[in-house]
């Protein structure tokens, strides 16, 4: 019967970290590398992780040598780094041991997250204007976030302490990976056409840039734009921001953030009920005391103390009005109307007498003028009208010798013959 | 009342308190007005204390399904 050797995990670790500490290609490495999961320790020492499009290396950088370096590295940053490659047993995984780090410039992630934030917030996606306020006591709450991770379960907790009304309906969601972008436009998507919820957490826990790149996704950004449910995005931790926060109608910092953002807490609201219940105790207990205090002043007023200054008063009042009263009276309305009248009246009958005298002025005139014209009238002061042939003979040269002419006089007529003719020395 | 909604119940109240505050309000009116304050008031009160928790489902193929 074999026996067979079996090896402690210890052992075998021991010696693969021995592999590694005498392979001389591991030590003094030159390495390029973004830097992700950047962690600066309490202690000093910083952790982060190193990587390129296919992979990726844990590294450590003991505080010692970390002090010495001018830059503050960051999550997205290219740097180039000199170290040895050793196995930290108790985790079981190898590990680049940093001792010098220079920054290269900005990871390409990072330049294409500023890139399309810029084009985005200059296309308007990130307006104030556009945003939907956040309901005040949403009734269903649509969580989009991984069913599985922990995000989901703090949220659920959160909501069920602070506001258990409220009803969530988790549309699973792929938050990391290639696969994720569409995942969640094809959730928000259903979302917005079942129209059950009021508002959305839309999220995910913490992670590297990578795990969270899909909320730096153009395509996810015009999805939240366009969703006609208000969106609280929370993804990664506080210092995490994504596109989708920036276009999402608020940001919380974490899920469990976004929770308490999204319902409020039914000790707030307890405590506003008991408020407004005192309020209108307060309100109902002043209106009373003004209505006593109105009653009082009522009791008070000299109306109560004197009546008579009362009736006093409306009888001035009263006077006042009759008067008032005398001067509206139709009748004496209709005869200041009738005074009116006759004036008018007067008025046209003197016009009318002066016109009448003056055109009995002018006839008179004019009958004197007509009597001095009258032929008549100048024959009876002794003037004559000479006539042949009943033609009026104006001069000498009418009438020859012998002619037989009739002399009109204001009384009869003369017949005469001419007998002689002289004419008028001049 | 038993089909309000909190929010409504609760919006409706606020309107009955600033109505009160306001003060220009016969007095018969503010009585009436109190009374029904303070039911809705209970009423918002009862619907949180016997909230039995939040409902979770989750949407699987269109449909509704416990988480």
């Amino acid at each position: 019967m074999d026996e067979k050797k079996y090896l402690t995990v210890a052992a075998l670790t021991k010696y693969i970290k021995y592999k590694f500490d005498n392979d001389a290609h591991l030590k003094n490495v030159l390495l390029k590398g973004e830097i992700s999961n950047f962690k600066h320790h309490s202690r000093g020492h910083f952790y982060f992780t190193l990587k390129d499009e296919s992979a990726q290396i844990s590294a450590i950088m003991f505080a010692s040598n970390a002090s010495r370096i001018k830059f503050v590295p960051s999550d997205g940053m290219t740097v180039l780094v000199e170290g040895d490659i050793s196995v930290f047993e108790s985790r079981g995984s190898y590990q680049i041991y940093v001792n010098k780090m220079s920054e290269e410039g900005l990871g390409d992630l990072y330049l294409a997250y500023e890139q399309l934030k810029k084009k985005l917030s200059s296309e308007g996606l990130f307006d104030e204007s556009h945003k939907i306020r956040i309901p005040r006591f949403p009734s269903t709450i649509a969580v989009l976030t991984s069913p599985t991770g922990a995000a989901v379960h703090d949220i659920i907790n959160i909501v069920n302490r602070r506001y258990p009304l409220a009803k969530i309906i988790v549309y699973p969601t792929l938050v990391q990976g290639e696969n994720a972008k569409d995942s969640i436009v094809k959730q928000l998507r259903l979302a917005n056409k079942q129209k059950l919820a009021d508002v959305i957490i839309l999220g995910r826990g913490g992670g590297s840039i990578e795990d969270l790149w899909p909320f730096n996704e153009e395509k996810v950004a015009y999805e939240i734009y366009n969703s006609k449910i208000p969106i609280i995005s929370s993804v990664g931790h506080e210092v995490d921001f994504t596109i989708s926060d920036f276009v999402a109608d608020l940001r919380a910092p974490t899920p469990s953030g976004a929770a308490e953002i999204a319902v409020p807490d039914q000790l707030d609201l307890l405590s506003y009920l008991e408020q407004l219940k005192n309020q209108s105790k307060i309100s109902l207990k002043r209106l009373l005391e003004t209505k006593k205090e109105t009653l009082k002043n009522l009791e008070s007023s000299f109306v109560f103390r004197d009546p008579l200054r009362l009736t006093e008063n409306k009888s001035q009042q009263l006077d006042h009005l009759i008067e008032k009263l005398e001067l509206l009276n139709p009748l004496n309305r209709l005869n200041q109307s009738k005074l009116a009248l006759n004036v008018e009246i007067k008025k046209l009958n003197d016009y009318y007498q002066r016109y009448l005298l003056r055109k009995h002025n002018d006839f008179t005139f004019l009958v004197n003028k007509l009597e001095l014209l009258n032929p008549l009238s100048i024959m009876s002061k002794g003037y004559s009208v000479a006539k042949q042939n009943g033609k009026v003979i104006k001069g000498i040269e009418d009438v020859a010798i012998n002619d037989k002419i009739e002399i009109l006089l204001h009384n009869g007529t003369l017949d005469a013959i001419i007998t002689n003719k002289r004419k008028d020395e001049k | 009342m038993a089909d309000k909604t909190f929010e409504q119940a609760l919006v409706e109240l606020e309107s009955l308190v600033k109505e009160l505050e306001n003060g220009e309000i016969d007095l018969n009116e503010a009585v009436k007005k109190y009374n029904e304050g303070m039911k809705l008031s209970k009423y918002c009160h009862d619907l949180l204390k016997d909230a039995e928790g939040v409902i979770v489902k989750m949407m699987k193929d269109d449909e509704e399904v416990d988480f």
